[in-house]
């Protein structure tokens, strides 16, 4: 009898257990059903906004020639060329304000005679010029790109400059009876400025590629320039003060000798100077390709050649193909402590 | 009596069976599918909304670099295998597969295994992205993180062995979480330099200081299209210093 009940018990609790089962199981099939159906729709609704828009960028991308131009390397890098333009105006700005001219040292001189029927005397005039500073500026460079090079135009000026120089005037008088002028001699400090002028200078920077870089080189002719220096007008006047005291004689040769048009005279020539553009050193533009990577700490070398310079009115396109060496493998994790090793299968 | 007990049988087994069946068999890969379209969605849309207001994929004075997917697949597939340990588990990351249209996917597939399991193993697949990419401070080169947007463990004999008493998806989730912080920086072999140094003119009547140009470059676009992976660099070199050498 017990036995009885204890299985119709047990018959009534499988059957009940039976009914929660299977509603728990159309629940949870019906939540994963509409799981399923959501995920479903979500994937085919994100799957044509996609390829929808993929289609527009795939498409810019294609008509962009600031990205299609290069070649068709694995790697590469495209510079603008307005950036290029624009570095390099702030380097010749930047290196021109670093630049100094100074000449000193210098001699210019005139030697005469002076005559009145008779010789009456020799001339001796030197300019010692002391030192000259002179500022030099650059303006704005003029670039246009093609054929691996950049081509150049670059305004160079003297801006200004002063400077300080002896008149040394000597006069070594004939002895002739009734000269009334003998042996004279005139020593003056007098101090000028440098007169503007603006040069052009024009050539190529070059380019080329090691294997991680552009190397930008300077292919630029020799560039003479002319220092002019024009004296002060307080300059003047101590000289013509000078030259106003001699009279008679002596004021004659003074007059003859005409040291203010000779002075000028040997001035207005200017000193030429030779700009040292050839000890300009190459270059390399500051984007470029790492020889090395670090992995966990250590620098492993990798391959990679640069090749396919190419120049276009946009861009200047560097490629490289990398060859990547067998890097070092990783330490193996450490076991967790006090734990058995699982074998992977 | 009999008719009853049987009854009773049947009712067990039917439960039994009930209780085993997965009615979200299948929902693992529609959600990692969807996490990758998220992804790759995130990218387009970006870009897309450059274009429609008129603007381009990248800034027009911004260098340009651009790296094709499978030379980010082989720098990845060098470091592999990457083993990570989740207690009890232990992963073994094996293969990839990277992607750039749309967005810079990459899926990482390998092995969980679990300790004082042995020999018995489950196939997972990561699911993720570079992300974070930027110049490296300390050697100046280009680098990426790689973003672990989802784990999958494939539903395979041993599934039940390995994870007894916790639900696939909480296991995945943990072993994600445990991926994020031990995935590896993955370096791009593009450097860029901290500054232009000329050097000095030092004989002649013209002479020249040495001049330090420095170098202020950050990224400033990313996005993936056409198999490659973009880069825009903002390249900015700045005046020297007054005494700069």
């Amino acid at each position: 009898m017990i036995r009885r009940k204890v299985t119709t018990v047990v018959a009534v609790l499988a059957v009940v257990a039976t009914v929660a089962t299977a509603l728990v199981m159309v629940s949870r099939a019906r939540t994963g059903r509409k799981t399923i159906t959501a995920l479903q729709a979500d994937v085919v609704s994100l799957t044509a906004e996609r390829e929808q828009l993929r289609a527009a960028v795939v498409g810019a991308v294609s008509l962009d020639p600031r990205l299609t131009g290069g070649p068709d390397t694995p790697l590469r890098i495209g510079i603008p060329t307005a950036l290029a333009h624009a570095v390099v105006s702030t380097l010749v700005d930047g290196m021109t304000e670093h630049v100094s001219l100074t000449l000193d040292n210098l001699t210019v001189r005139r030697q005469g005679e002076v005559r009145r029927v008779v010789s009456l005397g020799d001339f001796d005039l030197t300019l010692r010029v002391k030192q000259v500073n002179v500022k030099l500026g650059a303006g704005v460079p003029d670039l246009t790109f093609g054929g691996n090079q950049m081509r150049l135009a670059l305004p160079v000026s003297v801006k200004s400059g002063r400077g300080s120089a002896v008149v040394d005037f000597r006069w070594i008088a004939r002895r002739i009876s009734g000269a009334v002028c003998g042996d004279m001699s005139m020593l003056e400090v007098v101090t000028g400025t440098v007169t503007p002028a603006v040069y052009r200078l024009a050539g190529t920077l070059q380019l080329s590629t090691t294997d991680d870089a552009i190397m930008v080189t300077p292919r630029l002719p020799a560039l003479r320039i002319r220092v002019r220096v024009v004296p002060s007008r307080a300059s003047w006047d101590l000289i013509q003060q000078t030259l106003d005291s001699k009279t008679g004689l002596c004021g004659f040769v003074i007059d003859r000798v005409n040291i203010p048009e000779t002075l000028e005279g040997l001035l207005a020539r200017g000193f030429s100077v030779r700009l040292p553009i050839e000890k300009l050193r190459p270059v390399a533009v500051p984007i470029g390709f790492a020889q090395t990577l670090m992995v966990r700490g250590t620098s492993v070398e990798i391959g990679v050649k640069a090749g396919g310079l190419m120049i276009t009115n946009d861009m200047i396109w560097l490629g490289a193909a990398v060859t990547l060496v067998t890097l070092p493998l990783p330490a193996p994790a450490p076991p967790p402590a006090g734990g058995p090793t699982g074998g992977g299968s | 009596m009999g008719r009853i007990r049987t009854i009773a049988w049947l009712a067990c087994v039917t439960a039994s069976a009930a209780a085993c069946g997965d009615p979200y068999e299948g929902a693992s890969a529609l959600q990692a599918e969807k996490v990758q379209l998220q992804r790759e969605l995130e990218g387009l849309r970006e870009s897309a909304a450059l274009l429609s207001g008129g603007g381009t994929l990248i800034p027009e004075s911004d260098v340009v670099v651009s790296i094709h997917e499978a030379l980010v697949q082989e720098l990845i597939a060098r470091r592999l295998p990457i083993d990570m340990v989740a207690a009890p588990y232990r992963i073994a990351l094996t293969a990839v597969d990277v992607g750039f249209n749309g967005a810079p996917t990459v899926q990482l597939r390998g092995m969980v295994t679990r300790d004082g399991l042995p020999g018995i193993g489950v196939s997972v697949k990561l699911i993720g992205a570079l992300s974070g990419i930027d110049i490296d401070t300390t050697t100046f080169t280009l680098r990426a993180n790689i973003a672990a947007d989802h784990l999958t463990i494939e539903s395979e004999a041993g599934v039940g062995a390995l994870f007894s008493g916790s639900s696939l998806d909480d296991v995945a989730e943990l072993l994600r979480l445990e991926l994020v912080a031990q995935l590896p920086v993955v370096e791009i072999p593009v450097r860029v330099q901290q500054d232009i140094l000329i050097p000095a003119i030092t004989d002649g009547p013209v002479q020249m200081a040495g001049v330090r140009f420095p170098v202020k470059a950050s990224v400033s676009r990313v996005f993936a299209a056409n198999g490659r992976l973009w880069i825009g660099l903002r390249v900015e070199v700045t005046q020297a210093g007054k005494g700069a050498q």
